[in-house]
């Protein structure tokens, strides 16, 4: 499944507005209440309409009164709020790789969400349901809504976690869909599935496919992971890392935070495609929506989430919102991969920027000043470039130790990862290294 | 400056001109013809690089769709060029001229007048230099801190040579398939073939490998010669 399009009229903040995406990752930027959130939860009840035809536990996502937009008007000393329905969420999309368009709307306080502009998506759910129902290998979509609400239940239930942690039986497929389009995400559940499939692995003696493919996705988004599993006989996840294991509780927010949204999509492709095997995580279409993606992550792992998810889960759609500069420069310019700017509705283009130019141009901040590491940059280049235009007044000893101090300075704002490779290597076989600083 | 061949306006299967809606519908034959590089600094900007009009759009609309009036730019020459109209004999032009026969590329300097060009050329040559802002490093009066074209070209110096060191070491076949997907994959065609300048192996290839090389500005041996139609 995918998004190409979504049209919004009187929801939340927009009056009417249209939003093109991108196949891969679309990642929106704005002020705040410029309007991030709702978009998700708008895509959200465009991806929920999947559910008009998929039983239970899926359910599909309607618009709800407060999503309506007010219109405030002034009376000389008051004000009153009028809210403007018709509410209209239209969407063009691809299900299980056909096209085709589905509409939305709440019309009235008392109405429900209309669903007789959305019969094509709910044909096309229904088929898919019925070839479920048959056992055929149909191929369900992953969907899931991963709000910023996500760590504090996380905590909440691991702290309260005294009782041990249950095993699964045998479910529908469609179990993958359960609370999916619930911006709080379920850590019991996850723990539960980890724990069942760990045991069935046990008792048979042999890898388990399904939960390896699920190891294999969460380790490719941990930096330093090189075990996950469930030790059955602690009752914990446990994260092994280069010197110690660590139960999943014990993590830090960014871990803890990481880990279960990427295990949440993992868990939910091979639950929603479990003869997909080993594959379930690369082979599973779908999309998958993510507020403020770089919640609580160092700003080294920041530049690398947006890569490591597109790499781990390479058929899934992504809509993430950020305020973080280090996750805008981070983007790859490739096909599919687009950035919504809500303050300024014309692309911009970010690969090649500086995190301070992203700040400074995209983001809009003025930066009061720059760093001192950059002040000297500049001074340093300008020396260089001074000299380099009158090779007499110069030694070359004289022009390379200029050049050395340059390239040292500026290794921090090239974006340019291999050349930065290049100039350690070179520093450190001339001896150089640490010199500068 | 690589002097670049855009060809003929794009055909439908009939043989006629593929008109465009908008200029930038253009790009991406733009960039299958001439690669994703500015056609004036050389950077490379892998897709995220904007059709640019010789002759501006706002003083010349009738321009605006027609694709002989399309190069690629990035930002900063783009904004530097800005929407002043321009006398094509004015100035030099990547699509027109062998601009090899121009400029000069020195270790990690801006691009820089070739001290055997024509008295009567030069005017032309600083014209075109000034058009754009191809010599504006940190310390050039109208030098602003967002211009990073000095930095990335320095970047590219730094790795060509090295480049440089390792075919040195090490003269396969393979390794110079490597350094040419290197050198394509970073762009500054010119520093490249001033790099490999003693290397005439390497600057056919350099001339085959980026998409678009005029190839008419050159003789057997890789040797500039004057371009049919250019003023140099």
């Amino acid at each position: 499944m995918k998004i190409h399009q979504i049209k919004l009229k009187n929801f939340h903040c927009f009056e009417d507005r249209e939003f093109s995406f991108g196949s891969r990752f679309n990642l929106i930027i704005g002020d705040n209440a410029t309007g991030k959130t709702t978009l998700l939860d708008a895509l959200s009840v465009g991806l929920g309409s999947l559910f008009l035809g998929f039983p239970e536990p899926a359910s599909p996502r309607n618009i709800t009164s407060d999503e309506v937009r007010l219109a405030t008007y002034h009376h000389g000393d008051s004000w009153t709020v009028e809210p403007q329905y018709p509410t209209q969420v239209d969407c063009s999309g691809e299900v299980d790789g056909r096209q085709g368009t589905w509409h939305r709307a709440l019309t009235s306080k008392d109405g429900r969400t209309t669903r007789q502009d959305a019969d094509w998506i709910r044909a096309e759910a229904s088929r898919l349901s019925e070839a479920v129902k048959q056992g055929q290998p149909a191929i369900l979509p992953v969907i899931s809504y991963y709000g910023t609400g996500r760590l504090w239940v996380q905590l909440r239930q691991t702290k309260t976690k005294a009782s041990k942690v249950d095993t699964l039986k045998p479910d529908t497929r469609f179990v993958g869909y359960l609370d999916c389009l619930n911006p709080a995400s379920d850590v019991k559940r996850l723990l539960e599935w980890f724990k069942t499939q760990e045991i069935s692995a046990l008792q048979q003696g042999t890898l388990n496919s399904t939960l390896e493919a699920a190891r294999q996705a969460i380790l490719s988004c941990i930096p330093g992971g090189s075990h996950v599993g469930f030790d059955v006989s602690r009752d914990e996840l446990m994260i092994r890392f280069a010197e110690r294991s660590l139960p999943f509780s014990f993590l830090s927010d960014g871990y803890r935070n990481m880990v279960a949204m990427v295990a949440d999509i993992a868990v939910r492709c091979a639950t929603l495609n479990p003869y997909l095997k080993a594959k379930s995580s690369q082979e599973t279409p779908g999309v998958v929506l993510i507020d403020e993606i770089d919640l609580h992550l160092h700003p080294r792992w920041q530049r690398r989430v947006v890569d490591d998810l597109l790499r781990t889960f390479p058929k899934i759609q992504f809509f993430g919102t950020t305020h973080s500069p280090f996750v805008i420069q981070s983007l790859p310019p490739i096909e599919g991969v687009q950035l919504l700017n809500l303050d300024d509705e014309h692309a911009e283009e970010f690969a090649n920027k500086s995190v301070e130019d992203i700040s400074e141009e995209i983001q809009g901040i003025e930066l009061p000043q720059r760093s001192k590491r950059f002040k000297d940059m500049m001074k340093a280049a300008e020396e260089y470039f001074a000299i380099l235009g009158k090779a007499e007044q110069a030694t070359p000893a004289e022009r390379d130790a200029m050049k050395a101090r340059l390239d040292a300075l500026s290794m921090p704002y090239s974006d340019d990862p291999a050349y930065q490779a290049f100039l350690k290597m070179q520093r450190t076989s001339a001896g150089l290294d640490g010199e500068v600083q | 400056m690589r002097p670049v061949n855009r060809g003929e306006w794009p055909k439908d299967v009939d043989g006629h001109n593929i008109p465009f809606a908008d200029y930038s519908d253009a790009r991406d034959d733009l960039i299958r013809r001439i690669g994703d590089y500015c056609s004036y600094c050389e950077v490379c900007l892998h897709g995220s690089i904007a059709v640019e009009h010789v002759r501006p759009k706002k003083p010349q609309p009738a321009l605006e769709r027609e694709w002989t009036n399309f190069l690629l730019a990035c930002d900063n020459c783009n904004s530097t060029k800005s929407n002043k109209d321009v006398d094509l004999a004015h100035y030099f032009w990547p699509d027109r001229d062998n601009t090899v026969r121009v400029f000069d590329y020195d270790l990690d300097q801006p691009p820089r007048i070739k001290t055997g060009l024509d008295p009567v050329l030069r005017p032309i040559a600083e014209r075109t230099i000034a058009l754009t802002g191809l010599d504006r490093v940190p310390g050039h009066p109208s030098y602003s801190i967002r211009d990073r074209r000095y930095l990335k070209r320095k970047e590219v110096w730094g790795v060509a040579l090295i480049a440089r060191g390792n075919l040195k070491q090490n003269d396969t076949p393979q390794m110079r398939d490597s350094i040419l997907h290197t050198a394509v994959s970073r762009g500054f065609w010119s520093v490249w073939l001033q790099v490999f300048h003693d290397d005439e192996e390497m600057r056919s290839s350099l001339i085959k490998w980026f998409p678009g090389t005029a190839t008419d500005c050159f003789d057997g041996n890789t040797r500039p010669i004057p371009r049919l139609g250019g003023l140099v």
